[in-house]
């Protein structure tokens, strides 16, 4: 049971002190997509460590393995060796359970197609994970408006997400990542498709929630917004090229 | 064009196999169990059609009916065909008899070693005239010209003659009565009521019968077949008859009788009269299949119109894509079209293999083997595979029709709209499917509880511990009380009677008149029995007594019985005793049974006392409701000589004694060799018609199910295909595997409910219509349906969570970024 594990035990409070504690650590990681028996290694031997409430940037070009590498951390896919430990717990020692129950209390995550259900609404689907952790209605929906009101699409509730444009999409993906103020947040390219001043937007919220104390990790490809990270990890052909640290906002 | 078309198709085929495979299949299936189903119509409703005239042949039927009761009988007097013929030379231009001398079996001997025969007739030489049989020996001319000629079967040859020339060979029939052999039959393909394998001249009988039979216009034991000059006759002759009535029955009869003609080829569906001359089928058990034949054609379609609708909108891009390039709406059609077409070709021939796989093991509902002919008829073959792809073409015209339809200049949004509104399409065949499915189940839930009730019913007589033994012609008869005697020296056995027929089974019909008005005869179905008759059987009495034997004790400790005469109130060797049944006291207007006691009837054997009352009791199959019925005492040797069986009730778990005893005991009164058989196991054979059909329902229900199960299956996979993405996210974001299958199977679980509540009242109707044809049957079970109902949702649950399970447990990025 996952009540059972580090994880009841993260305190956000603990941030600042002296010794922040890896929440993520990987070793060795590697992936390698088969398919028509053509093998690509889209990563190889990743071994990175984030730190409880560390905003991290992933920085690399197309096709470099940036994507993988977080859908990886958020453990939404299976890597071919290598370990991820969560809090010093390997992750592949969860059940599917454990990984759900995690999921829905620890993480939020923006996809880099969005990735929005098209059979629900937009208020549903920021609304979909809070009904997964069980809060009443009326909660649901005040914390879902709130949400969508800062990303300026709450007028769009009733619609069907192919009815929206990209940038509608994207912000409506981030309110649905950030709308349970996960303790861990994913995020790959959430500015992709928008322009500078919504950008500007869901950078600051990303920024904000940092402050509170979410780990954040950034998949970007803009220099500028790595300025809002601590640390920025350089992805080149599937392996970490380098890794800087930034000046400390 | 063709092999462009050809390799796309083939690696289109092969990139879903499981769809392949599952539309393949269940076309296959259901094609199958189609012809197997046509087969059996075909092979039901094809009796009696290769007689030459078939149209012009018809059957003379009689109908005795006085004060509502009496008999319809599908024989008649002796005298009826020659008169006919004499009297109607324009219309009818041959009559042919058949006569068993009323016995189910009759003893043939050679050389001393007897056998009982129970496809025996005696015939008029006309026969293979009439009818379309030959001979491989002899001559069909002559064969039956002479008295005591004899045609037989092969089989019967090989059983007395083995390898020996049979023409020109002696049988012993009836013991003491010579028959030479004049002919051999040629084993005939055709299906036909007439079922014999000993044909004897009708001539004989002149000798054999030394009272003169041939005069009687009342005994009615010849089944008569009149050949027509036209058909169109049938008309001209009905309306002679009963003029030919009046002329010729006895002024007793004449007001009562009709005669009636039944075309030959109506007699194995439609007839069912008294004394069939076999058991006939049932024209309503021809439509049962006709329509679980049609039930299966319709899911196998649904079923492959559903895949086909799901595998094309899996492929809505790849259209999409085709048409920007430029592919041309009609190449689209005619390629999903061929694609189909070449399913459908290769799920006929899986189906001929499993027609020829399955058909061995098929017979009809009197228990005869579907005829190889049908099977081997490429008439057949090539009309059920035309069938079959008319089916697969007309399937996948919709699905063909759609896709190559749907607009290319809307975006790639419109294909997941398609997706959608394809759904509501394809949920409806699914619900459809079920129906049927669910509609088979409980249909044949409800048979078998029909068949267990016909055979566990309480009867009103005891069949259990019953061992019967045939008597008929054997000396048996004329020492019956010596042997009955003999019996009863063996502690297994508990009481013994005998009678004119199964009881249970069939009845005779005798005379009987009201001691007020003696001269008027009415016909009541009765048989004659013999002394405790009503112990054996444990009938209950409701007033009187059984005849009863009475066990004297003698002085050097044997046993003595004797059966006193106390029945006859005034001359002791002229009356004789009946037992009624309440249905008899009621139609003789009594309502308290101890008012009939030591009433009399008036027979032609002289008075006959009523000295017992009974409750009902069936008498005859479940099939029919009871009437009156009287149990006569044969008394007299003229009267022992129509009793047929003998009827020995053993102790509980002595049976084997008890026939090791009757055996040693048998050869010393009778040269004919021992043979017996259980009542119970006789009465089952009642309702074998029952138990065949509760069979077939069941098999094809079953693959009724089987195929709406892979229906089932196939828009599982479909629709998780088509959720893939959406059942990534939602675990993306903390859905758990459970909520997911939930999730996913709510909708199926929605469909099977709907087709329960649509088909259970349905299935009421049509069971509750089928049982109103039995005067006896069960009475509709809430369990049935609720079972069906059962099935249909647990299939729907583990085809469902099997399905979904796989995608739930893969990680979500597999499961949002995999391609359906
Ligand atoms: N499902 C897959 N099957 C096969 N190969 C894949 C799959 N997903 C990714 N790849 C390959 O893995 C490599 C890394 O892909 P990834 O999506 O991680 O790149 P990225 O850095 O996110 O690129 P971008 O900046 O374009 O998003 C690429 O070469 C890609 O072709
Ligand atoms: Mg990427």
């Amino acid at each position: 049971m996952i009540e059972n594990t580090k994880i009841l035990n993260l305190n956000k409070h603990n941030l600042f002190a002296p010794e922040r504690p890896a929440i993520i650590k990987t070793v060795n990681l590697r992936k390698v997509y088969r398919s028509f028996n053509v093998e690509t290694v889209a990563l190889e031997s990743i071994n990175v460590e984030i730190k409880e409430g560390e905003f991290v940037s992933i920085m690399g070009p197309s096709g470099s393995g940036k994507s993988t590498l977080l859908n990886l951390l958020a453990m939404l896919d299976k890597p071919s060796s290598g370990s991820i430990a969560f809090m010093g717990t390997e992750v592949s020692t969860f059940s599917d359970r454990q990984m759900a129950q995690f999921r829905k209390r620890f993480l939020g995550f923006i996809f880099q197609n969005f990735n929005l259900i098209d059979e629900l609404t937009i208020l549903e689907n920021v609304e979909l994970p809070l009904q997964y952790l069980g809060l009443p209605k009326a909660e649901r929906r005040k914390r879902a408006m709130e949400m969508m009101e800062r990303l300026e699409v709450a007028h769009k509730k009733q619609f069907f997400p192919s009815q929206l444009s990209g940038g509608q999409q994207q912000r409506v993906a981030v309110a649905r990542a950030v709308v349970t103020n996960p303790y861990l947040l994913l995020a790959d390219e959430p500015t992709g498709n928008l322009d500078s001043a919504h950008g500007q937007e869901v950078m600051d919220i990303l920024s904000k929630l940092n402050e509170n104390g979410t780990t954040v990790i950034l998949v970007t490809h803009s220099a500028q917004n790595a300025e809002y990270s601590q640390r920025t990890i350089h992805l080149f052909d599937g392996q970490v090229v380098t890794e800087n640290i930034n000046h400390v906002n | 064009m063709l092999g462009s078309y050809l390799i796309i198709t083939l690696r289109n085929l092969l990139r879903h196999k499981t769809f392949t495979f599952i539309n393949t299949l269940g076309l296959a299936v259901g094609i199958g169990s189609f012809t197997v189903l046509m087969l059996l119509v075909l092979h039901e409703t094809t009796y009696d059609v290769q007689h030459f005239n078939s149209r012009r042949i018809f059957r003379v039927t009689q109908e005795i009916k006085k004060n509502n009761v009496g008999e319809r009988s599908a024989s008649l007097p002796f005298p009826v065909a020659d008169q006919l013929k004499k009297d109607y030379p324009d219309l009818i231009a041959e009559t042919v008899r058949f006569f068993n001398m009323q016995s189910p079996a009759i003893p043939v001997g050679y050389k001393g070693e007897y056998h009982y025969e129970k496809r025996f007739f005696f015939v008029d030489s006309t026969f293979f005239k009439v009818f379309r049989f030959y001979l491989e020996k002899g001559n069909t001319k002559t064969a039956l010209a002479l008295p005591n000629s004899l045609v037989i079967s092969k089989k019967i040859a090989r059983k007395y003659f083995g390898d020996e020339e049979p023409i020109g060979k002696k049988l012993t029939i009836m013991v003491g009565h010579e028959f030479t052999v004049t002919g051999v039959l040629e084993e005939s393909n055709f299906r036909s009521h007439l079922e014999f394998d000993m044909l004897a001249s009708f001539h004989s009988l002149n000798e054999m019968y030394k009272m003169p039979v041939q005069e009687n216009w009342i005994w009615n034991p010849c089944w008569t077949y009149v050949v027509l000059h036209k058909a169109n006759m049938k008309d001209e002759l009905r309306k002679q008859l009963p003029f030919f009535v009046v002329k010729y029955f006895p002024d007793a009869l004449k007001d009562f009788v009709s005669l009636n003609l039944q075309a030959i080829n109506d007699i194995h569906l439609h007839s069912n009269l008294a004394y069939e001359i076999s058991i006939n089928s049932d024209i309503e058990y021809v439509h049962i299949f006709l329509g679980m034949a049609c039930f299966l054609l319709a899911i196998a379609s649904l079923n492959f119109i559903n895949i086909a609708t799901a595998r094309s909108s899996l492929r809505t891009k790849e259209v999409l894509v085709r048409k920007i390039i430029g592919a041309n709406k009609s190449e689209l059609f005619w390629q999903f079209l061929f694609e189909n077409f070449l399913i459908s070709l290769f799920a006929i021939l899986l189906a001929f293999v499993l027609v020829e796989i399955s058909v061995p093991f098929l017979s009809d509902l009197s228990g005869n083997p579907l005829s190889k002919w049908i099977t081997n008829d490429w008439n057949i073959a090539a009309w059920l595979g035309a069938c079959g792809l008319v089916i697969g073409v007309l399937s996948s015209i919709y699905p063909a029709f759609y896709l190559a339809n749907f607009n290319a200049s809307k975006n790639f949004k419109s294909a997941v709209s398609f997706g959608k509104s394809g759904t509501w399409f394809r949920q409806g065949l699914v619900v459809l499917q079920f129906m049927i499915s669910i509609f088979m189940l409980i249909s044949t839930l409800v048979s078998y509880d029909q068949l267990r009730f016909l055979r566990q019913a309480k009867l009103g007589f005891d069949k259990e511990q019953i061992i019967v033994l045939p008597i008929a012609f054997t000396k048996i008869l004329y020492r019956y009380d010596d042997f009955k005697k003999e019996l009863l020296g063996c502690p297994s056995i508990s009481s013994i009677t005998a009678m004119e027929t199964i009881i249970g089974r069939e009845h005779q019909t005798h005379e009987y008149a009201m001691p007020y008005n003696p001269d008027e005869f009415t016909f009541f179905p009765s048989i004659l029995v013999k002394h405790d008759f009503i112990k054996t059987f444990n009938i209950k009495l409701l007033a009187g007594k059984d005849f009863e034997s009475i066990k004297i004790f003698k002085n050097d400790g044997s046993v003595y019985y004797d059966y006193p005469e106390s029945y006859s109130t005034d001359s002791l060797t002229q009356s004789g005793a009946v037992i009624i049944n309440q249905a008899m006291l009621k139609h003789l207007g009594y309502t308290k049974a101890q008012d009939a006691l030591n009433q009399t009837l008036i027979s032609h054997a002289g008075k006959e006392r009523i000295i017992g009352v009974v409750d009902n009791f069936h008498f005859t199959s479940l099939h029919d409701t009871v009437s009156p019925f009287i149990l006569n005492l044969a008394k007299d040797e003229r009267r022992m000589r129509l009793v047929k069986y003998m009827a020995v009730r053993t102790q509980r778990n002595r049976t084997f004694e008890a026939l090791e005893y009757i055996a040693r005991t048998w050869p010393e009164f009778t040269a004919v060799p021992f043979e017996y058989f259980f009542l119970h196991e006789n009465l089952d054979q009642l309702y074998n018609k029952e138990q065949k059909l509760s069979e077939i329902s069941a098999i094809f229900a079953g693959i009724a199910v089987f195929i709406a199960t892979m229906g089932m299956f196939s828009l599982t996979s479909f629709v998780v295909a088509q959720r893939r993405r959406e059942i990534g996210i939602r675990k993306s974001l903390g859905s758990s595997a459970s909520a997911l299958v939930f999730l996913l199977s709510k909708d199926f679980m929605k469909l099977a409910m709907l087709s329960i509540l649509i088909a259970c009242p349905i299935a009421y109707l049509g069971v509750w219509t089928w049982l109103g044809h039995f005067p006896n049957h069960v009475e509709l079970k809430l369990s049935n349906f609720l079972l069906a109902s059962g099935v249909i949702l647990g299939v729907t649950l583990i085809t469902v969570s099997l399905h979904t399970l796989r995608t739930v447990l893969q990680t979500p990025v597999a499961a949002i970024n995999q391609q359906g």
